[in-house]
């Protein structure tokens, strides 16, 4: 019987053991999710470095993108393709598929907003801003305004970093709403929620 | 008289902070596990809360009968001109004789040398006139070493301030153990292992 | 940039400073004292003098040095504290600075965090990486959201955390300790007295290092142990003393040595001393034992309260026009409310207890209010409160109010649970109704000092002016907990709080620097969900430790033979002088320096005005190395660092002018009048109304006005039931027995674990028991023990002895080295801060959590956890193992 320590349960899934590897490193998290989602179509391992390199996330990470995939194929996220060399391809695996799509369905979004019913009005106000890309300060002075008595207050940061781990905003050097929290900003304006631009302000409708 | 080289340690100043023994250890190299120098609790006994302790470090004893050298087959183990035993490593085989001699524990074997090692009183500090590195080192300024025989030495003046009441010695096994401890009652009655 | 309403930080530090009124050097411009003993050494050995730092005591150290290596440790003679000796942590200093498992360059993680993977980089490569992070995460998330820490162990430059987040313009940084460890005292101490606090392991009490002239009589040592905490100065000063006849009472859980020399030793139960101190008030009270004069003079005691308000009665609320800094009594003589004029009115009869009634409005004297609070502690309810006997506790205080002049030295133990505050008041209410401030034998003084270190004897500033007040005001937990003003710094638990539930928002960049949290942080394995959502943790310290495991970049710090220091001790100035550099390592105040200049050449605007002189002035731009930081400082000696270096030590004052008493009678030239203490009132506040005001506003620390903190903090010391209880609630019907912590002579905090010479004496955490306790748990000596508590369960060796109270266990912190590559990294084995807990209450005023004084339960275990090192042979790993000399490299 071990102390202090956690006791080790039956073994994960191969889908469990991606999302624990991606969620333990919270620094590259995004970068992560993007090489699975490019790798769905197989290219060449010397492509995916060069693209990778290029992403915005990667300009201040710590890590090389080789480190990167490297981890990548250590959790079965992605599959070598090939002999090692010059003409090796990369290829997410089916779990890494899993993974990716359920971080970009919209579930985590809609998860985050029935989970904090109090500071959803913030949530979806954050998300239509961003559509036009925004810096901290002027999402910040947008939400200022804000600030009822009633409830523990936050900073703009809290809003930032729930909307970015639940994939609705991402940053290139500003703050910018996702296509997936686009779609769902579409789908609850059809839905006539009376918090977004343009809907019917219907206060019976509040949550 | 003769010369008799001892330690006199003020048992109402050691606070057991080990600092003797790890000096030790630093001045004279002495390996892991073994122990020229070591430092034990004595208590805390009696009806508590008004318990006693105290603090014993203990070393060779420097006997003037020292059942060490009676025992060594090879004469390794001798008593210097100045009282304090020594043990010329160069003559010890290892046979561990001294150790079971010993009544106070004082030696260590070193495996990696095969000789038995103790106390040297730090004869090459000495050689230079400076003090044993756990006298220097004492935070509580209660180690003393001089010759005991001496009625103006720094010891023998110690022992005298402290009165014959409160001046304590290991058991003496027909070893004569020259080495002192002070302990005035009030810190603790004197009882040995 | 500051808006300073009222008194502000750095003025209420000044007024408080240890100068006192004749500010700055006495005669003397710093000649050497004459070296009296240098010792021989052979040929191609050289004599560096230089000071420890093993721990915080800063020892006069001699090393010797042959061929570049350090061979030899010794004490220095010439240091007026330590007197030539050292104690077991000082000598395993060269197994420290050769330790195999140094920390040697920075290292980037490359594996997952506690894979325990490692590539070397540079350090122009770390600082970019860290640089560019944190411009990133500012512009992101904002600058609040990268966080610093700190710690006691591993000889810190304190302020340099503070420093850097202040540049940085981050509110936040922590430390284990902090409202845990040491800022509980000074700020009592601070807002009551206006000087430093009774602190022997902090180098006060600086009166008991001259035992031939010092007439103290009694020292009562609450809740400290010099023998265990500082045995080579504080330790050693008090051998000397009770050689000389004076006379002890220790108060702690624990025989330690300086119970067992002591006349009376009271085993107090942990988290309970608040009671004993007010029955010990009581007690004094009752029996007119109290200086009578110096109370009604130099205290605010006689000063009328309002008793709704809780306010003292102002000259300007009693007639208009009257001055709002005069306080009003009740004079017998004309029987009714006269202000008392600074310092004394002789025209007047000042009551010193008593109820009366002004306009209808009650009033009482702040005696009378003291008088009150401390009714119901009488002997027998502290006696069954605290678990002691009545008549021991009679003892303890007659002792102490019968020899005086008395002292009453407060260590860290009661710092350590919420009642934290109120310990330290308690405290420093006995010294001042007992007179023991500033006469001949008191230990509280406001001896000189040499002005080269300023900031509670370290050297940086922290430049509290960087902080914007936007900023400012998102220091987590600083509204409810406005005591860690004085220190700068954040709640640690609101920063756990904060990470775990992203609410006010999310800290997400961890700078620290210092040895094992997952050791000393209360309830330790809270803080692992916690560490696993950073974005970057950057780990600076001298050798791996647990924490490391979890870390990004690990830079390597120097040990204390590699540091450079100016050291004031009594009435001299040391050096601590680098005695050698290894490998790549880098005194971490010079590390803040170098990534605050990255950040301004990447335009970070702050850290642009952290570099600039002009706008720093003399709180010092950013230094380029360390001999610029220390030339600043060694000014105050005029000379130079190197000089000091030649000359150490040197006098900066004979010893008798630093050894000045009496200060408050100082004439003050401007006024005409003494000087007073460094209170708002000039006098001694036991009636502490500066806490109210603090609670309310977050003056005299707060530079810029906050909302008030939930409920007022008290103006007088209470007791509160710990909330984890023995006697009271659910816990501890489950978890029976108390359990307290307390120092060994061989540790400091959680370094020297790794030590082969220390680690063979003390190989694993003991586990003190009763007797009779451990009768009635079923371990005897010898075994081994599970632990438990709410928080977690562990392991220790069980040590059977009648020096620990009965129904209380102790143990000292632990982590185990030679298990950082495995899964446990080594901190939950035998660590009992996986029991200590970190949740509410918290002390009211600081947030102090709760690291002695709570519930546990012991079963007997069937050996000791796996893995663990336990025999000397096993330590031979850790043996430094000579080499070919290392190229020197200038970081």
């Amino acid at each position: 019987m071990s102390e202090g320590i956690e006791q080790v349960q039956s073994a994960p899934e191969p889908h469990q053991v991606i999302q624990q590897r991606i969620a333990s490193e919270p620094g590259d998290r995004a970068s992560l999710l993007k090489i699975l989602a490019l790798c769905q179509v197989p290219r060449p391992t010397a492509e995916v470095y060069t693209t990778v390199q290029g992403y915005a996330e990667m300009a201040v990470s710590i890590h090389t993108p080789q480190i990167l995939v490297c981890w990548l194929l250590e959790c079965g996220a992605l599959r070598p393709i090939g002999e090692p060399g010059e003409n090796e391809m990369l290829e997410t695996t089916e779990a890494g598929r899993c993974e990716v799509e359920s971080q970009n369905c919209g579930q985590l979004l809609r998860q985050l907003l029935e989970r904090e019913p109090e500071y959803r009005r913030e949530f979806l106000e954050v998300l239509e801003l961003c559509v036009s890309p925004r810096t901290r300060s002027e999402v910040e002075d947008a939400l200022e305004s804000h600030a009822p008595a009633d409830r523990p207050p936050v900073l703009v940061s809290f809003y930032l970093d729930a909307l970015e781990h639940a994939g609705g905003i991402e940053w290139n050097h500003k703050w910018q709403t996702t296509e997936v929290a686009k779609h769902l900003l579409r789908e609850m304006q059809t839905d006539s929620n009376p918090f977004i631009d343009g809907g019917n302000c219907d206060q019976s409708t509040r949550a | 008289m003769s010369k008799q080289n001892t330690l006199i340690i003020d048992l109402d100043r050691c606070i057991g902070c080990h600092g003797c023994h790890v000096a030790c250890k630093q001045e004279n190299n002495v390996a892991l596990g073994l122990y020229w120098n070591q430092v034990v609790t004595i208590g805390p006994k009696g009806d508590y809360p008004n318990t006693q302790m105290y603090f014993l470090p203990l070393m060779c004893q420097e006997c003037k009968e020292p059942s060490c050298v009676k025992v060594c087959p090879t004469q390794a183990s001798y008593r210097a001109e100045d009282g304090v035993v020594l043990i010329d490593h160069s003559k010890c085989i290892g046979c561990k004789l001294c150790m079971k001699a010993c009544p106070y524990g004082a030696r260590s074997f070193n495996p990696a040398t095969n000789v038995v090692e103790k106390c040297t009183t730090c004869a090459h500090l000495r050689q230079i006139d400076e003090k044993p590195a756990c006298v220097k080192n004492c935070v509580g300024k209660a180690r003393l070493f001089g010759d005991i025989n001496d009625p103006n030495s720094e010891v023998s003046q110690a022992l005298k301030r402290a009165g014959a009441a409160n001046v304590h010695a290991l058991p003496d096994k027909g070893t004569h153990p020259s080495t002192r401890y002070i302990l005035h009652a009030k810190m603790g009655t004197w009882m040995t292992k | 940039m500051i808006n300073q309403p009222g008194l502000n930080r750095r003025e209420f530090l000044k007024a408080t400073a240890i100068t006192g009124v004749a500010a700055g050097l006495c005669s003397g411009t710093g000649f050497a004292v004459g070296k009296t003993y240098l010792p021989h050494v052979s040929g191609g050995t050289r004599i560096v003098r230089t000071c420890c730092r093993a721990c915080i005591s800063n020892c006069g150290v001699l090393a010797h040095v042959k061929n570049g290596r350090v061979i030899k440790l010794e004490g220095d003679p010439e240091h007026p504290m330590s007197r030539g000796a050292m104690c077991a942590k000082g000598l395993a200093g060269i197994q420290a600075l050769y330790h195999p498992n140094r920390n040697k360059y920075p290292m980037k993680r490359v594996g997952a965090r506690g894979e325990n993977k490692w590539r070397r980089i540079s350090w122009d490569e770390a600082l970019d990486t860290i640089a560019r992070k944190l411009m990133e995460t500012r512009e992101k998330y904002g600058a609040e959201t990268v966080f610093g820490s700190t710690g006691g162990g591993g000889n810190p430059e304190f302020w340099s955390v503070a420093r850097f987040c202040n540049a940085f313009d981050t509110p936040n940084w922590f430390e284990p300790g902090c409202a845990q460890c040491y800022l509980p005292r000074t700020l009592a101490f601070g807002m009551m007295y206006g000087g430093p606090d009774t602190s022997i392991a902090d180098s006060n009490c600086l009166e008991l290092y001259s035992p031939h002239t010092t007439p103290i009589k009694c020292l009562v040592l609450w809740g400290t142990d010099p023998s265990y905490s500082s045995p080579a100065s504080g330790g050693r000063a008090l051998v000397e003393l009770r050689a000389r006849g004076m006379h002890s009472v220790v108060v702690d859980p624990r025989l330690t040595p300086d119970a067992a020399k002591a006349d009376v030793w009271l085993p107090i139960r942990p988290g309970t001393d608040p009671a004993l101190m007010l029955c010990w008030i009581r007690y004094i009270i009752e029996k007119h034992l109290y200086d009578h004069d110096f109370v009604m003079k130099w205290t605010n005691l006689p000063f009328l309260v309002n008793t709704k308000t809780k306010m003292l009665l102002r000259e300007s609320e009693l007639r208009p026009g009257g001055s709002e800094e005069t306080f009003v009594v009740w004079d017998k003589a004309t029987n009714s409310a006269k202000p008392l004029p600074y310092p004394w009115d002789d025209a007047l009869q000042p009551a010193l207890a008593g109820s009366y009634t002004i306009k209808g409005v009650e009033y009482k004297t702040g005696f009378e209010l003291l008088k009150e609070r401390s009714e119901p502690y009488t002997l027998a309810k502290a006696a069954e409160i605290c678990w002691l006997d009545p008549k021991q506790i009679e003892k303890a205080i007659n002792l102490y109010a019968r020899n005086t002049p008395s002292g009453m030295s407060l260590g860290v133990a009661t710092d350590q649970n919420p009642n934290s505050v109120q310990s330290a008041m308690g405290c420093a209410t006995l010294e001042m109704i007992m007179g023991n401030v500033e006469r001949p034998g008191a230990l509280m003084q406001r001896f000189r000092s040499s002005g080269a270190t300023p900031i509670f004897t370290y050297i940086v500033s922290p430049a509290l002016k960087l902080l914007s007040e936007k900023q400012f005001k998102k220091r987590l937990g600083v509204v409810e907990y406005k005591g860690l003003l004085q220190w700068l710094a954040a709640h640690a638990p609101s920063v756990q709080q904060a990470i775990l539930t992203g609410k006010p928002y999310k800290p997400r960049v961890w700078l620290d620097r210092s040895g094992n949290k997952f050791a000393v942080l209360g309830n330790a394995s809270s803080w692992l969900p916690a560490v696993e959502q950073m974005d970057l943790i950057v780990h600076t310290y001298m050798y791996p430790t647990s924490f490391s495991a979890y870390a990004d970049i690990l830079l390597p710090a120097t040990e204390w033979l590699e540091t450079n220091m100016i050291v004031e001790a009594i009435n001299r100035v040391f050096a601590r002088q680098a005695v050698t550099h290894l490998w790549e390592t880098m005194d971490e105040t010079l590390f803040w320096s170098k990534l605050v200049h990255r950040l301004a050449a990447l335009g970070h605007e702050n850290c642009k005005r952290a570099i600039d002189p002009v706008f720093m002035g003399n709180e010092l731009p950013y230094w380029n190395s360390m001999e610029e930081l220390l030339d600043t400082r060694c000014k105050a000696l005029n000379m130079t660092w190197a000089e000091l270096k030649k000359k150490t030590p040197v006098e900066y004052c004979s010893f008798k002018e630093w050894n000045q008493h009496y200060v408050y009678k100082q004439i003050d030239p401007k006024t005409g009048k003494p000087a007073g203490f460094g209170t708002g009132s000039k006098k001694l506040e036991v009636y502490a109304e500066s806490m109210i005001i603090l609670g309310r506003t977050g003056k005299p620390f707060a530079p810029f006005p906050l909302p008030p903190a939930s409920r007022d903090y008290d103006p007088l010391p209470h007791y509160l039931e710990p909330a984890e209880s023995p006697i009271a609630g659910e816990v501890g019907k489950k978890f029976p027995l108390v359990m307290t912590n307390g120092r060994l002579p061989i540790f400091h905090h959680g370094t020297l674990r790794n030590s082969p010479w220390i680690r063979e004496i003390y190989p694993a955490p003991e586990l003190w028991i009763h007797p009779k306790t451990a009768a009635a748990h079923g371990v005897a000596q010898g075994n081994w023990a599970w632990i438990e508590s709410l928080r977690g369960k562990i392991r220790a060796r069980v040590r059977v002895t009648k020096g620990i109270a009965i129904g209380v266990v102790y143990m000292e912190r632990f982590w185990n080295p030679e298990l950082l590559n495995g899964q446990t990294h080594g901190w939950r084995e035998m660590n009992v801060n996986m029991l200590s807990k970190n949740t509410a209450p918290f002390n009211d005023v600081v947030g102090t959590y709760t690291l002695r004084g709570y519930q546990v339960r012991i079963s007997k275990a069937d050996g000791p956890p796996q893995g663990v090192w336990l025999k000397p042979a096993d330590f031979k790993a850790w043996l430094p193992e000579p080499s070919d000399p290392t190229k020197l490299v200038e970081v």
